[in-house]
């Protein structure tokens, strides 16, 4: 019998305990970026609605896009985005039985943030007008 | 996979929801990378007219309405399973999930009506 007097044992997902690893911290990655990609999908039906509405609400919507802020937040919409959609991929490689050895979890993971990193630059040097 | 998936682990259910999240990541990544690319080449330098442009091409605004509904869909079930990791207190958990599950419902009624709205240009 556990004694009553024990403190209260770590619940999942463990974040504290663990030394953190490539493995790790991808995996938090994803869930965190996941969870910020709620406010992609909120400035997505913004935009939407803006158009809808007419050339002079969709003036007022890329106002906010353009100031310092709404770049910033919509830089890091757009490396949340590339992350979880890569990192999404290799989830799903997962789920059907590829890459599941440790090797292939760092090797796949490498690639990953090295394609996520070459598509946030591309992304961003297209969206100022840089023709590739 | 249904003979092997029959719910008989200790919580009884879940593979729905399990798999659910699976097929609406399925349909947003090549939804997800055409939107991407059709804000890159006709959003971001067109303005207003090159984003009407975009959207009232029936393949873009089939994309943008695919994208919409999977995201959404992909959003309620991430966020139910992270709440349900970290939020242990049910008084707090469901009805913050009902507020996802009901901001969810109307962002998808806003977004659709929004993308006929520009499609039909009416």
């Amino acid at each position: 019998m556990p004694s009553p007097d024990l403190k209260p044992r770590p619940r999942s997902p463990h974040l504290q305990i663990y030394k953190p690893q490539l493995s790790s911290v991808l995996s938090i990655t994803h869930r965190v970026t996941g969870v910020g990609l709620t406010l992609g999908l909120i400035v997505f039906v913004w935009w939407l609605a803006a158009l809808a509405g007419g050339a002079e609400s969709y003036a007022t919507f890329i106002g906010y896009a353009q100031t310092i802020l709404g770049q910033v937040i919509l830089f890091g919409l757009s490396a949340a985005f590339l992350y979880h959609l890569c990192c999404g991929i290799r989830h799903l490689l997962w789920d059907a039985g590829y890459f599941l050895s440790i090797k292939d979890v760092y090797k796949t993971g490498k690639i990953m943030v090295a394609t996520v990193l070459l598509l946030l630059l591309i992304v961003w040097l297209r969206a100022y007008g840089v023709s590739l | 996979m249904s003979k092997v998936c029959k719910n008989l682990g200790a919580s009884g259910s879940g593979f729905e929801h399990w798999y659910l999240e699976r097929i609406s990541a399925l349909i947003l990544v090549p939804t997800g990378l055409y939107v991407l690319f059709g804000f890159l080449n006709n959003v971001v330098a067109g303005g207003y007219s090159g984003a009407m442009y975009w959207l009232q091409s029936p393949l873009s605004a089939t994309f943008s309405l695919l994208f919409l509904l999977a995201g959404l869909r992909h959003m309620v079930c991430g966020l139910e399973i992270v709440m349900g990791d970290y939020i242990h207190r049910d008084v707090v958990r469901l009805p913050l999930l009902f507020v996802v599950k009901f901001g969810a419902a109307a962002m998808a009624i806003l977004g659709t009506l929004s993308i006929a709205k520009i499609f039909f240009g009416v």
